[in-house]
């Protein structure tokens, strides 16, 4: 089908100039167009002319016949014609352009919203991902004009880094394209599991003897005979699976202590102030690995299922493939993965 | 005849590259089975059925163990090595088929096994919720041509090798291995870390870690600043010299060129000419696909 002109085909105002007119005359202007006359004057013709949609490119020729002054009839002088010959160029307007846009494109939202016009037209949609000539196909249907909200088809996407969303409509013999400014980076399909700070009146066990150190002045300072429910050292300090931090009963918040003592197990810090590497640690944080093209502070995470979270700190274990996310839960154990299966996790910018 | 000449002299190094790489090499034992099931939190009973080659003699053998999910598995002499993750961080437990019984096993970072007896590794620290400090990150051997013992610097003379799982109060799982870089830890055969507050650490990406047929560790290291992460990280090609053994490693490192914000992914580094690797980058990711670095003389 064939795009359809809408904005064609009105009216416009039209002037002849010339002498002789009478104020009654009669203008031809050939076959597709046709002038009223609204008043003539003997020197001018105002009028207006309207242009058949259809028309071709065309040469046609403008005939003035004047019937007199009154309408009385032409009274020649010698030599003179009642009638008198231009030429008109008439531009053809052919098919009216097809145009697509991508009003926006959000991941979280999971939606690339396009609008095509002009309505009652229909062709072959295709939206892709784009970075230099990598491109993605995420969509490709026949879609007919107006506004669509075309998916990501997230769970589907590479990996990869893509900074542009492209569209491109095949219709009415043309094929419109846009671009719109979308950077993300599909990291790929990662585990997600959760990691804490758990409180002592959680934990099990009877109280058992801790290093404690707290820092006065740069200086360590032991406490002594410290003791902690052996459970929650167990869970704050064990390397294997130990979270590194915790909220103890009688020293205020905990952690692994990295300076003041070599001994590995079990040695803490009393009255620290636990955050993440790169800022504060909430619901809405994980940590990443340093490797994973996202350690940076604050950088935006999509987690499909989950949605946005921000990066505030550092997983060593986490590998190419782990993302450690945070919870304010503060039990002693059963803290499990965040999602049972792994997830498509994309960096958003 | 000058092509020709090229071309012999590249074959004879590829064959000396690949006669060096790490390989299944002959052994009497075959795995044939290795199972995990939970005991609790933190703690599993593996299962491992292995045959004994000569006499096509299953041998089964069960005990605790902190790996979660084995990542990798081999068998080098009457030795199975498992390389896994435990809850948060990740293991290497090693067991001596004769004996049926494990012989050690230890916490790290990104273990590897680079050549037949070597597994490379990052010294393991808290790395979750300790606030804005940037660490110096240690690389540690373990050589399983050792005895557990002769793969600790330092060890207390009640400590028990190998560590029971879970392990206790005075069990160390942490300072395993012989540390190769930097060259002050591998100097004074130390395990200790720093963590920085004001100034960068240093992050070790083993991910395309080499070891090169002249012995020569090749691998890649960024700067960390203090609450920064990886940002505008400044990178360097790391090389340890064991040519001459584990202990008191030299090193030495050539500065990256700066190719993206997030620094440049490197996906393998191959080996190039005897003083020179190559840097192979992800198709199309930057200007240029591999990049070749010379290596600094030791």
């Amino acid at each position: 089908m064939a795009c359809t002109a809408t904005e064609i085909g009105g009216h416009v105002l039209v002037t002849i100039h010339g002498s002789g007119f009478g104020n009654n005359p009669v203008v031809n202007a050939g076959s597709y167009a046709a002038v009223s006359v609204q008043w003539a004057n003997g020197v001018e013709i105002h009028g207006t002319v309207s242009v058949d949609p259809n028309a071709p490119d065309t040469m046609e020729a403008v005939t003035v016949t004047s019937r007199g002054w009154g309408g009385q009839g032409f009274m020649p002088a010698p030599g003179a014609s009642a009638t008198a010959n231009a030429t008109v160029q008439i531009r053809g307007a052919g098919a009216p352009r097809c145009a697509v846009a991508i009003l926006s494109a959000s991941i979280p939202e999971d939606r690339i919203t396009v609008e095509l016009a002009p309505q009652g037209v229909s062709g072959t949609l295709t939206v892709e991902l784009v970075q230099g000539g990598t491109t993605h196909t995420v969509f490709s249907d026949t879609r007919g004009g107006g506004v669509h909200n075309i998916s990501f088809n997230i769970p589907n996407l590479p990996t990869g880094e893509f900074s542009q969303v492209r569209a491109t409509w095949q219709a009415g013999g043309q094929n419109p394209s846009a671009i719109f400014n979308y950077h993300i980076k599909v990291l790929g399909m990662y585990r997600h599991t959760q990691y804490n700070s758990p409180h002592e009146n959680n934990c099990s066990g009877d109280p058992s003897p801790v290093t404690i150190y707290a820092i006065n002045n740069n200086s360590c300072v032991q406490t002594p005979n410290a003791t902690m429910r052996g459970g929650f050292i167990d869970r704050v300090l064990n390397p294997t699976y130990g979270t590194g931090s915790g909220h103890s009963i009688n020293y205020g918040d905990v952690g692994k202590e990295f300076f003041c003592s070599p001994r590995p197990y079990p040695t803490a810090r009393r009255d620290i102030v636990i955050s993440g590497s790169m800022g504060t640690l909430s619901n809405s944080t994980v940590a990443v690995h340093p490797d994973s093209g996202a350690h940076e502070p604050n950088a935006q995470l999509y987690i499909h299922g989950v949605g946005v979270k921000s990066v505030t700190d550092t997983c060593g274990v986490c590998g190419a493939a782990r993302i450690d996310h945070y919870t304010t839960n503060m039990a002693c154990i059963g803290i499990g993965d965040l999602l049972p299966e792994r997830a498509m996790t994309i960096r958003i910018y | 005849m000058k092509r020709n000449c090229l071309v012999m002299l590249t074959a004879a190094w590829l064959t000396h590259v690949l006669a060096f790489g790490v390989g299944e090499f002959e052994s009497p034992w075959k795995v044939q089975k290795l199972s995990l099931i939970e005991v609790k939190e933190g703690v599993r009973m593996l299962t491992a059925t292995v045959e004994h080659t000569p006499d096509s003699k299953p041998v089964e053998f069960s005990d605790y163990v902190a790996t979660q999910e084995i990542q990798d598995s081999f068998i080098w002499g009457d030795r199975l090595v498992l390389l896994g993750e435990a809850e948060r961080a990740s293991v290497v437990e090693i067991f001596d088929l004769k004996a049926k019984a494990k012989l050690d096993w230890f916490v790290c970072y990104e273990p590897r096994r680079v050549s037949e007896n070597w597994i490379v590794y990052k010294r393991h620290y808290f790395t979750e919720a300790q606030g804005p400090v940037a660490p110096l990150e240690v690389l540690l051997v373990y050589d399983l041509a050792r005895t557990p013992l002769e793969n600790r610097m330092q060890a207390a003379a009640n400590q028990r090798i190998p560590a029971p799982v879970p392990m206790g109060p005075g069990d160390n799982v942490v300072e395993v291995g012989i540390p190769v870089y930097p060259e002050n830890n591998a100097r004074q055969r130390s395990y200790q870390m720093s963590f920085e507050s004001q100034v960068p650490g240093r992050h070790i990406s083993l991910h395309a870690l080499r070891l090169l047929p002249s012995r020569k560790l090749v691998f890649v290291c960024a700067e960390s600043w203090p609450g920064r992460g990886q940002l505008g990280a400044r990178q360097y090609l790391t090389v340890v010299d064991l040519s001459r053994g584990l202990e008191g490693a030299p090193s030495a490192s050539v500065e990256l060129p700066k190719l993206g914000d997030d620094g440049a992914v490197i996906a393998a580094i191959e080996p190039e000419q005897p003083n020179a690797v190559r840097l192979a980058f992800p198709k199309g990711r930057y200007s240029m696909d591999s990049l070749v670095v010379g290596l600094p003389e030791f």
